[in-house]
């Protein structure tokens, strides 16, 4: 098994960021996501005292995602102002191509792929986290990234 | 367009991401508020629940006589809770082996055996691979890392001597839900043994 890279926050204020953006590839509205790892921070630290590390966060965000989706009974529509303002994006260094295309991809496809390349997981350790199997982790990550270069109007080389 | 020029690009979408700096305060703020109130009641507990304790004593008498039921105590959670940080610190095992008679061979300074007698249904679905010393409210135990052989995930199994505040978690056989974790937890031939998932 590869070993792992992913790089590990060194700051609390860090550890937050990163349940933010795990947040956001499974949940994909800035909102919600901001609820959930508020709602998982809040629940660690008065269930352990404090949030050891990345994997302990990341399993809480995705548990109470899970749990909340399972209670929830109202179709949930679009907001109206989803759609990405083109200016706003733009000037964080977001293009909207990609905002766009990252919203096409499969909350597993798009969960799989933050975890491989943002946080640097192998496939086996998404694999365990995720208790989907591994070759399932790896079909995610390679139809996510066919998707991206083909939504981007490129060629896709898979080179891996 | 290849591997690396989309991982970059995904890199740089979720690194423009971010929570404002004055939200990230917010929740580190909540946060502090929130373990405080976990270390207080924790701490004062007792005072609200004297007189209802005296009261729970007598009712839980009559009930073991009738038949007995219990409640999962605070107790067991925090020591559950306490469990699942080692299963999470992953640290080096001092001892690799693919079965319980190994464990026990290479933690010769244990003191104890680590081999369930029971739960065959439980663990028949986990296969050792490792295990470590290590220490639970004071007292010497045995983390052993086992793996699921259906899904892969490896967790932990806790064994330690019933002794100390351990003596609390006698007859326990319970399955906690924690914030992060499950935990499988029971007692057996005055060992404490535990599953973290």
């Amino acid at each position: 098994m590869t070993k792992s890279t992913h790089p590990k926050p060194k700051t609390d204020a860090e550890l937050v960021q990163a349940g933010y953006r795990y947040a956001l590839s499974i949940a994909r509205h800035h909102e919600d996501a901001q609820d959930l790892v508020q709602q998982a921070w809040l629940k660690l630290q008065r269930a352990y005292g404090k949030v050891e590390g990345t994997p302990v966060l990341f399993r809480a965000v995705r548990n109470l995602f899970y749990d909340q989706k399972r209670r929830s009974k109202i179709v949930q529509f679009e907001p109206i102002d989803s759609t990405p303002e083109p200016g706003k994006l733009e000037s964080k260094g977001v293009s909207l191509d990609m905002e766009l295309v990252m919203s096409k991809l499969r909350r597993e496809e798009r969960e799989a792929l933050f975890l491989n390349v943002v946080e640097g997981y192998t496939a086996s350790e998404i694999s365990e986290k995720t208790g989907t199997p591994r070759g399932t982790i790896l079909s995610h990550i390679h139809r996510a990234r066919q998707k991206l270069a083909k939504a981007l109007g490129k060629e896709f080389r898979d080179t891996k | 367009m290849d591997n690396q020029e989309i991982d970059n690009e995904v890199v740089k979408y979720f690194a423009a991401r971010s929570l404002s700096e004055d939200m990230v305060a917010s929740i580190l703020k909540q946060g502090e508020a929130e373990k405080e109130k976990g270390v207080s009641s924790a701490r004062n507990w007792w005072y609200t629940w004297v007189p209802v304790a005296a009261a729970a004593a007598i009712v839980m008498a009559f009930a073991f006589q009738a038949g007995r039921t219990h409640t999962t105590s605070d107790y067991t959670y925090e020591v559950a809770g306490q469990i699942a940080i080692r299963h999470e610190s992953k640290a080096p095992m001092d001892v690799q082996s693919t079965t319980f008679e190994g464990v026990q061979e290479g933690l010769d300074r244990l003191g104890f055996s680590v081999m369930p007698e029971g739960k065959s249904r439980l663990l028949s679905a986990y296969e050792v691979i490792g295990a470590r010393y290590c220490r639970l409210e004071g007292q010497s135990g045995a983390s052993i890392q086992v793996k699921n052989r259906v899904s892969g995930a490896i967790c932990t199994l806790y064994v330690a001597s019933l002794k100390g505040s351990l003596e609390d978690l006698k007859n326990t056989d319970e399955h906690l839900e924690l914030e992060a974790h499950e935990v499988d937890m029971w007692e057996e031939s005055g060992r404490l043994f535990a599953l973290v998932k």
